[in-house]
């Protein structure tokens, strides 16, 4: 399969997933952005990747997505709203402040990872150019999202796309199939923890 | 059948098996301890890569242990000189899982225990051994349920732990990819210089080296004393063998002329502000925290003694093998009497917060009159991590401040002012403890299975500093042995 024609777009995709995963409080847009976001990580693993070892990161992120879903519709509604919401502060709806900061925020990571991604391509010629804006992006956005929140929830979501952006890298340097199965395995570690960490201040001890 | 299947596959599989059957509560501490110490007693006595005989009698029903699991392409190795290693491990693990009832730590202390036991014992075996960033990360998911236990809201500390812990995943595996390509003794500077600081990012955040370092303090003051310690103890003490082998495998990093100045700054740093911050804590939790950090610190310092005799350039090759540096002994030395304090320390923590529910100042002043066992342990455990005369840590930390003090005086006088901060924090606990009410007299509040264990780890805290030669020796030639094994 080439990827090389969709690589461009990827970076595109993934950079707005990214962008609805800081911004967007609902958990369905999160987790339907998390989707969307691993499609473009399959497609830039893709390019050094052979095809069925690249699903391996479209198959375990959305089974991640599926699993941190599947947790919060477990939890009662208005709980699953807070636990969804970026600090615990709700934005006011009519002057959503904290959104504004955020995308500020956000082009101001992109902006960074224009202007550094070619001297990184430089240093580590095994990247390609769009799998380096790709995952630097990524790893941008899931810092800012890391160091926005504070709840379960979006630290899972921020980890996840941390890691996915540094699983791109990688990808061009490693092709074990272990560390493959690992990294999938910890990507769905993560989702587990997360789900659990959302789920277990409502469980029982005694089960 | 091979080692790897009797020492990581199948307290993996138990491990799975015990959280299944988690709510009969008793019957999995026992099975767990048992489990753990019939491990500890194989790797004593089952030689790897030689003929077993399974009769008395010579006969044809012989097999043979092999030491290779091979898995999607790559090699778990368990050789035979890992033995005493994986025996140390389990029998250290049997021994946390003692206390573990007395506690009443979560119903997933053991599963979850025996599953991180396994996968840190996978992170020794694996080839080529970078890839144990990997299994770290496993463990580190495996320890979240224990810490953070079901019922109660998500403190941050977790939250915190977790995420430090998966940003040093990245770090160690690149560091990985670019020594891969660096061979054994790299010429090229720039190149050192990327893998060294990759090195030192990765390992800062595993072992929560100063300033990645904030969650051990909050996690201390939010979680189960118990539960904290085990993680305290077990991660940062097993990757910094994970550590000794990077050390180990790539000679060039020893000889590095800096290696040894950042080591030991960076540990002292950590003694002296752990030392000097748990004195100004209100917070017996809080205290605790910052004596891990200071123990991490002590940990630092001994390792960077394996780099500071080494008189050859950047690309020399070293004079000694690490096996055979006597200085190996400090940094392994300092492992037995971690366990016994932490361990003791968490016990007598644990007792309070089940009475008082929180380990504030204004909670616990007082208590200590109706819990004299536990305001006993609690002050000799402190004193004990401070590395005062005739307790469990004052050995190794003399070996390993005589050595420092010779090499850097700063750096030892530093050290001995987190000491006195330490020692101080000691002063305020006892003090806090038994002030409070003058009606209040003098009782014994404590179940006799408390009693029992709290007197039998203050027994052994005084035997271990009074006789350290009963365990030293054998310590180090585990350490020595291990990292004998040839490399892959």
């Amino acid at each position: 399969m080439d990827f090389e024609t969709i690589a461009l777009p990827a970076v595109i995709l993934v950079s707005l997933t990214s962008l609805i995963l800081l911004v967007n409080l609902d958990w369905r847009f999160t987790i339907l952005a998390l989707g969307f976001q691993y499609a473009g990580v399959f497609v830039l693993v893709g390019l050094d990747w052979t095809t069925e070892m690249a699903a391996s990161k479209l198959v375990a992120g959305w089974m991640a997505g599926a699993v941190l879903g599947m947790a919060m519709v477990s939890v009662p509604r208005s709980e699953a709203d807070d636990i969804a919401s970026i600090s615990g502060w709700p934005d006011s709806p009519r002057f959503p402040t904290g959104r504004l900061f955020r995308l500020f925020a956000a082009v101001l990571v992109i902006l960074t990872v224009l202007s550094l991604a070619p001297t990184v391509q430089r240093a580590i010629t095994e990247f390609e150019l769009v799998q380096v804006w790709g995952a630097m992006i990524l790893i941008g956005m899931g810092l800012l999202q890391l160091g926005f929140t504070a709840n379960p929830f979006r630290t899972i979501v921020g980890l996840l796309t941390l890691l996915a952006g540094f699983e791109i890298l990688y990808a061009a340097v490693e092709r074990s199939v272990l560390v493959a199965g690992l990294l999938a395995a910890i990507n769905l570690g993560l989702a587990l923890i997360g789900s659990y960490l959302v789920i277990a201040p409502n469980m029982e001890d005694v089960e | 059948m091979n080692a790897p299947v009797v020492w990581i596959l199948f307290p993996g599989i138990v491990a799975i098996a015990l959280f299944v059957l988690r709510r009969w509560e008793r019957s999995t501490h026992i099975a767990g301890i048992l489990i753990a110490l019939g491990l500890a007693w194989l790797a004593m006595n089952l030689p790897i890569n030689e003929r077993i005989s399974l009769s008395p009698l010579p006969g044809p029903a012989t097999f043979t242990l092999g030491d290779t699991l091979t898995f999607l392409g790559r090699r778990f190795v368990l050789q035979n000189n890992s033995r005493p290693l994986l025996a140390l491990v389990y029998l250290v693990i049997a021994f946390w899982f003692g206390g573990a009832y007395v506690a009443k730590t979560s119903r997933l202390f053991v599963p979850a225990g025996l599953g991180i036991a396994a996968m840190l014992i996978a992170m020794l075996a694996v080839e080529p051994f970078l890839y144990a960033a990997l299994l770290i990360e496993v463990a580190v998911l495996a320890s979240v349920p224990i810490l953070s236990p079901p019922g109660k809201p998500v403190g941050q500390g977790v939250l915190r732990f977790l995420t430090f812990q998966t940003f040093g995943v990245p770090f160690i595996l690149f560091a990985g990819w670019m020594l891969s390509g660096a061979g054994t003794t790299p010429e090229d500077t720039d190149l050192i210089l990327r893998v060294s600081v990759l090195i030192i990012l990765g390992f800062s955040f595993f072992m929560a080296i100063f300033p990645f370092h904030t969650w051990i303090p909050m996690l201390a003051e939010e979680e189960h004393p118990y539960s904290t310690a085990f993680v305290f103890f077990f991660l940062p003490g097993i990757i910094s063998l994970f550590g000794l082998e990077f050390l180990n495998q790539y000679n060039w990093l020893r000889a590095l002329p800096w290696l040894y100045l950042i080591l030991v700054s960076l540990g002292t740093l950590m003694v002296t502000t752990g030392g000097i911050w748990a004195a100004f804590q209100r917070n017996l939790g809080r205290i605790f925290g910052y004596a891990v950090i200071m123990e991490i610190g002590l940990i630092l310092q001994a390792l960077s003694l394996l780099s500071s005799n080494i008189p050859g350039q950047t690309g020399a090759a070293p004079v000694t093998a690490l096996s055979s540096d006597p200085q190996v002994g400090i940094y392994f030395g300092l492992f037995l009497p971690r366990a016994l304090v932490f361990a003791l320390w968490a016990l007598a923590l644990s007792v309070l917060k089940a009475q008082t529910g929180d380990l504030s100042f204004d909670q616990v002043e007082g208590v200590g009159r109706r819990f004299p066992w536990v305001s006993a342990t609690l002050t000799l455990a402190l004193l004990s991590l401070a590395g005062f005369p005739l307790l469990a840590g004052f050995p190794v930390r003399l070996s390993l401040w005589l050595v420092i003090v010779q090499e850097s005086p700063p750096f030892a006088a530093l050290s001995l002012a987190g000491v006195a901060g330490l020692i101080a924090a000691g002063a305020r606990t006892l003090t806090v403890l038994i002030s409070g009410p003058e009606r209040l007299n003098w009782s014994q509040s404590e179940t006799r299975a408390q009693i029992a264990l709290l007197s039998l780890g203050c027994l052994m805290l005084v035997l271990a500093g009074l006789f350290p030669q009963w365990y030293l020796p054998a310590l180090t030639r585990i350490v020595q042995t291990f990292l004998g094994s040839p490399g892959p």
